[in-house]
């Protein structure tokens, strides 16, 4: 009793068993069932995936912590959360260095370089998934198909909606993409694990709800709305809860404790913000998916959400520290007003520019003058336009329309076709092409275009000379010929459904 | 031709915020006199608030503004004292360079330790708790509240005690507020310079039972010294740096050798020498050895 | 059961020594009296070395409005006076008597019970600061001054504090089970001091139910309402139990009575009836001895000066050889001692002996910002942010509230970061007063 010390410290001296790693390794368990249904759908290529991004990230940690001389301190649980997360974020096909390289640029560069743990802005895992997806982009988004043996891939669903629009969205049924047997990243395909896996961390209350709730509320608010009024254009709220990243974002990475505001009231402004943001960016944005970019953007906020926190001395928050935030915003305002005024100013210059190009282009096709007062343009049940040049006495002189085709060699192919009130072809002028140079753009040849000349649709056989049509196809630009051929005939077919079939009846 | 609107647009808007710098900058233009921006380049820059104001720049302005001979900076010393008057033609006040010295001289191998501090590591926050870390209640806790202080890099903890590099000391100042316990002193450089490296005004008995190192009133300094510049007050000595000619006869009775010798590097003046005939013993020569010479090179 | 509104933190209670009824400590050999016990100045020497002096006799008067008087708890010779550790830390005069075994009382003290109420305002006060009685709950603050507040502020509800929330200590539990009708008139005494329109609470945690049903049995007859706590720390701080038992809330720099409130602990009742009933001054006090490395757990009634070296011998001794933490008061709030040689003083609530292990392997680390020590602060205030200032910019934290937070433990407690928060807090509270100090002695 003499000889050992007796310690002295301040109070208290009794403190809860709660520590650093026993909330890390908690979340770590809340993953795990994310973890399983990975591996369920995308076999144990996202096991090794997950493996590698974890242990490369504590190796990382590891190696700074010896770098800065400090404690080892890579043990504590936050690397392998920051591992197993990035990896969820990750398609299961992703080459392992890449993982790697996403390892580095979460721990290093977003954690340990602005200050370590706790002093970091942004999410780790979410900035380098980013990075990931900026840089290597067609590695990012081309996504396994759940169970396949040869690992095939297609796009995700969030992926679908943007390219290919609803239609093609809807083929995926609302429960598969819950349960997660859809295309995308390791961790967002399955709903139902994510959401099973973080009722451990609402009961040990190491997460908020408020997060979470306004996150998702936000979004599905906001998808909802658009959804409303267009239901044909804008998916559910239902697709966009079980679709994509949102429920991985909202659960695990928009309720990390260092990157997020420690007052309620900065946690709903958080959330709200992010569910806005991701709605945004999912339904107008270039990107299909928009969680990430949401987080990582209301992360930049949250030192100014908690410093409108913290009033001093019970008084609100003055109106004169505003004054700065005030002026900005009037200045961001007035540039934005002016910018709206140039843009409604020249409008109007540049659609009659538009218009002067396709008048310039009617004048090349038809084999007579006329004035600009002439043309007329009418539409028909489609909405589509067409350019009537009249007579003095208000009849019919001619008829032009856009078309295009699709078959061209090098793609779509966009003629404007001249027709006179007989039905009978004047001319064409090739609008755009695609075709080959020195082959297949001879189709806007003369000698090509004067084929046409004089046709009707009826008593021709409008194929190529090879196809026993009437078409003389150019030498070595089949395929070429074949689709403008194709293009004039549609032209002449949409001009006499609308002119001739109407007034046949 | 339609795209000129908005280049209008967009010129004539830089052009009038352009116009509203350039009014800005005439109207809230800062005068300031060039001779003010000549002195400021010539300072340390280390704005550590040796010389009683908050910065060198605020330094260089009262210095300009009044001509004041008496403002030194300590820091630079008679060097730069001497480059300023040269530029604004006065004569600059001598500067005495100033050095910290540490009045303690417990380590953790001569004084025993209180308890084991678990606390946060800093002298203050320890003198909340406890009265040291050590046991004795008024020598350096050891936890380093002055290191982060020193912008010159001259204090350091060595083995639960400070140090002072005497190197890069400039005698600022700065330190010595942050000590908890005063054991930090500005004290006059010379050539040597002796001091007693003890606080503890406990009695000789009870202070050597927590550290040996320590002053136990034993007054053989007072005895041995020739000149009235040792005294011990409390049980424990100090020297009158007035007095002092900094022999070193105290420094080599003292039984547990807690005197210290600091020497300092400076441009030895030759001064005259006043022989005292006493023969004190502390150049280890009798005055009236002829080897003095007439600039009795001592160095003193 | 009622609570109050924001924060709190349940730890383990520990209490051991609950159903141990309290011994009387034997008269130690030698006692230190320390002349600061209390808020305020020390008190002022007015014995001398060698001198005799009875039991109760005063040694020192209260110096100043704020202060209290204190007395030798035996007979006996003025030993020693010298610096002497304090169990708040610091070196403190201390005057040491040397007991000569007889336990002669000083002249018209210790006197048979008398009936207060024959006693008027003036010498009923009078009693209470000769008897030199301080808020024995922990504070220390002189009773004669809490019970003479502003006139302008009228008291209506009176509260006795038998919360107990700190864990180990159960002092007070058992001073209510065993000394309750001296408690009642103790509290009595206190609301005569303020007639009209008195509510009067007694204030229990729900943790100990026997005292509640036994002060539910005598003090309802006496129109005193028993009032059910739920067990949570800080239930036993001045501001928490007003607004759990009246709803009202004390504000920044307000006090009980600028509310209409006025809380006493339970020993200080008690120290008031023997002061005005029975003239004994305030020379003893019980205090609960426990810990998992000491051989006996106790509650005991042990004389004021008694070291706690006495204290280990009487108990058995130290169990366990890694011992390494002595704590005065309770594991929130007390202070850990450095030494065995301190001794009892009047607010000295609880001795514990633990054999912390973990505690030698604690390393702070960085904060989290998981807002934890937000939601446990009863006081709303940001301790993440004081902390995190007081480190960077200490004059800032006092914008932040700092002057409020009165160190009861429950962020550091909930911290998953181990962080010690309390002591940053009270390392700002210093770095202020130093930077206020210095302001003043400048200006002068």
């Amino acid at each position: 009793m003499e000889n050992t010390k007796l310690i002295v410290s301040y109070p208290p001296y009794t403190k809860s068993k709660d520590s650093i790693e026993k909330v890390m390794y908690t979340v770590v368990f809340a993953l795990l069932p994310a973890v399983v249904a990975a591996v369920y759908f995308f076999g144990l290529r996202a096991l090794a995936l997950i493996f590698v991004c974890s242990i490369s990230a504590i190796g990382f940690e590891y190696l700074i912590n010896v770098f800065r001389k400090q404690e080892i301190a890579c043990f504590d649980g936050s690397a392998l959360v920051t591992g197993i997360l990035l990896a969820l974020n990750l398609p299961s096909n992703l080459p392992y260095w890449m993982a790697v390289l996403g390892s580095f640029v979460a721990i290093v560069v977003v954690k340990q370089l602005f200050g370590g743990l706790g002093f970091n802005v942004f999410n780790p895992a979410l900035a380098a998934r980013v990075f990931l997806l900026i840089s290597f982009p067609v590695a990012m988004t081309i996504w396994p198909i759940p169970f396949s043996v040869d690992m095939q891939t297609a796009a995700s669903p969030l992926g679908i909606l943007k390219t290919e629009g609803l239609k093609a969205a809807n083929s995926i049924t609302l429960w598969q993409a819950f349960i997660g047997n859809v295309g995308g990243s390791l961790g967002e395909t399955s709903a139902l694990a994510l959401l099973l896996g973080s009722v451990i961390l609402f009961w040990k209350k190491y997460i908020t709800w408020i997060i979470p709730v306004s996150f998702v509320g936000a979004t599905l608010a906001f998808t909802g709305i658009f959804h409303y009024m267009e239901p044909l254009k804008y998916a559910s709220p239902a697709f966009h809860f079980t679709c994509g990243g949102l429920l991985l974002g909202a659960l695990f990475m928009a309720t990390d404790m260092v990157t997020t505001p420690v007052s309620k009231r900065g946690q709903l402004i958080f959330g709200l913000g992010c569910g806005l943001l991701t709605g945004i960016i999912r339904l107008f944005g270039g990107y299909p998916e928009g969680v990430s970019f949401a987080i990582l953007i209301m992360n930049a906020f949250v030192p100014l959400l908690d410093k409108w926190d913290n009033y001093s001395n019970g008084k609100k928050w003055r109106l004169t520290k505003m004054r700065s935030v005030i002026v900005l915003t009037c200045i961001g305002f007035f540039s934005a007003f002016l910018l709206y005024m140039t843009d409604n100013i020249t409008k109007e210059p540049i659609k009659k520019a538009i218009e002067r190009v396709k008048v310039e282009a009617l004048r090349q096709i038809f084999p007579f003058e006329f004035s600009d007062k002439d043309i007329n343009i009418a539409f028909d049940k489609n909405g589509k336009e067409f350019f009537e040049i009249k007579n003095k006495d208000n009849s019919l002189r001619g008829i032009a329309v856009e078309t295009s085709s699709d078959k061209g060699y090098g793609g779509e192919i966009t003629i404007l076709v001249a027709v006179s009130p007989d039905g009978k072809v004047f001319n064409y002028n090739v609008l755009s092409h695609k075709e080959t140079p020195g082959l297949g753009n001879k189709i806007e040849n003369e000698a090509f275009k004067k084929q046409f000349n004089g046709k009707t649709l009826d008593g021709f056989n409008w194929k190529v000379k090879k196809d026993d049509g009437f078409v003389d196809e150019l030498t070595a630009a089949t395929i070429s010929s074949r689709a403008a051929t194709d293009a004039v005939k549609k032209g002449l077919e949409v001009i006499s459904n609308k002119y001739f079939v109407e007034n046949k009846k | 031709m339609t795209i000129l609107t908005p280049i209008l647009i967009l010129s004539a808007l830089t052009f009038i915020l352009g116009l509203c710098i350039l009014l800005a900058s005439k109207k809230f233009h800062v005068k300031s006199d060039p001779l003010i921006d000549t002195v400021i380049l010539m300072l340390p820059g280390a704005n550590c608030g040796a010389c009683g104001y908050p910065g060198c720049a605020q330094f260089a302005e009262i210095l300009v503004k009044t001509r004041d001979t008496s403002k030194i900076c300590p820091v630079g010393g008679n060097d730069l004292s001497y480059e300023l008057g040269r530029i604004l033609g006065i004569k600059m006040d001598d500067a005495k360079p100033l050095s910290c010295i540490v009045l303690c001289n417990g380590n953790k191998t001569t004084t025993k330790f209180l308890a084991d501090y678990k606390g946060i590591h800093d002298c203050w926050a320890v003198k909340e708790i406890l009265p040291s870390v050590k046991q004795c209640a008024y020598g350096c806790v050891g936890l380093g509240s002055c290191v982060e202080a020193c912008k010159y890099d001259a204090l350091k903890i060595v083995d639960g005690l400070i140090k002072v590099i005497e190197e890069n000391c400039v005698g600022c100042g700065v330190c010595i507020g942050k000590c908890p316990q005063h054991v930090l002193k500005l004290t006059e450089k010379k050539v040597k310079k002796y001091h007693v490296a003890c606080s503890s005004v406990d009695k000789g008995a009870i202070t050597r039972k927590y550290c040996t190192n320590g002053c136990i009133g034993c007054m053989l300094c007072v005895k041995a010294c020739k000149f009235d510049a040792v005294k011990v007050e409390n049980f424990c000595a100090i020297i009158d740096d007035s007095k002092c000619v900094n022999c070193g006869l105290c420094a080599k009775v003292c039984p547990v050798k807690c005197i210290h010798l600091t020497e300092y590097a400076m441009a030895s003046k030759k001064i005259a020498v006043k022989k005292t005939d006493d023969n004190c013993g502390g150049c280890e020569m009798p005055c009236s050895v002829k080897g003095l010479g007439e600039d009795g090179t001592l160095g003193y | 059961m009622k609570t109050f509104k924001c924060g709190g933190i349940h730890p383990d209670e520990n209490k051991f020594t609950r159903h141990l009824s309290i011994e009387t400590m034997p008269m130690p050999k030698l006692l230190a009296v320390p002349l600061i016990q209390h808020i305020g100045k020390p008190a002022a020497l007015i014995v001398k070395l060698g001198e005799q002096v009875k039991k109760g006799q005063c040694i020192a008067n209260a110096d100043g409005f704020i202060s209290a008087s204190i007395h030798s708890p035996t007979s006996g010779k003025i030993k020693k006076i010298e610096n002497h550790p304090h169990s708040g830390g610091k070196f403190v005069k201390t005057v040491f008597i040397e007991s000569d075994g007889r336990e002669e009382w000083a002249e018209g003290l210790n006197t048979d019970e008398i009936d207060f109420k024959k006693l008027s305002l003036e010498e009923k006060l009078k009693r209470i600061k000769d008897a030199g009685i301080v808020g024995m709950g922990g504070a220390g603050f002189p009773t004669h001054v809490k019970l003479s507040p502003p006139k302008d502020k009228k008291i209506d509800t009176l509260i006795l504090n038998g919360a107990e929330c700190e864990p180990y200590l159960t002092a007070d539990h058992r001073l209510m089970l065993e000394k309750t009708d001296e408690i009642l008139k103790g509290l009595s005494i206190i609301a005569s001091f303020f007639p009209d329109g008195l509510k009067i609470y007694i204030g229990i945690e729900n943790n100990k139910p026997d005292a509640i049903k036994l002060m539910n049995e005598k003090a309802s007859p006496l129109g005193f309402e028993v009032v059910v706590l739920k067990p949570l720390y800080p239930q036993g701080g001045e501001k928490q139990l007003i607004n759990a038992i009246t709803k009202r809330t004390v504000g920044n720099g307000q006090l009980p009575f600028d509310v209409g409130c006025m809380v006493n602990n339970v020993a200080t009742a008690y120290a008031v009836y023997e002061a005005v009933c029975k003239n004994k001054p305030l020379i003893e006090r019980v205090l609960t001895v426990s810990g998992m490395a000491i051989k006996n757990k106790k509650n005991i009634k042990a004389p004021i000066g008694t070291m706690f070296s006495d204290i280990v011998d009487y108990c058995g001794g130290i169990a366990s050889r890694t011992m390494n933490l002595l704590i005065s008061g309770g594991p929130m709030m007390g202070k850990a001692q450095y030494s065995f040689d301190v001794p009892v003083i009047k607010t000295t609530s609880g001795i514990l002996f633990i054999d912390e292990i973990k505690l030698a392997e604690k390393k702070e680390r960085p904060c989290l910002r998981c807002g934890r020590c937000e939601e446990a602060c009863s006081v709303n205030l940001k301790p993440w942010l004081l902390s995190n200032l007081a480190q960077k910019d200490v004059e800032r934290t006092l914008e932040y509230g700092l002057n409020q937070c009165m160190e009861c433990g429950s962020c550091a407690f909930v911290c998953p970061s181990k962080r010690d928060l309390v002591h940053w807090i009270k390392y700002a509270k210093v770095m202020n007063a130093n930077i206020k100090a210095i302001g003043a002695t400048e200006r002068q």
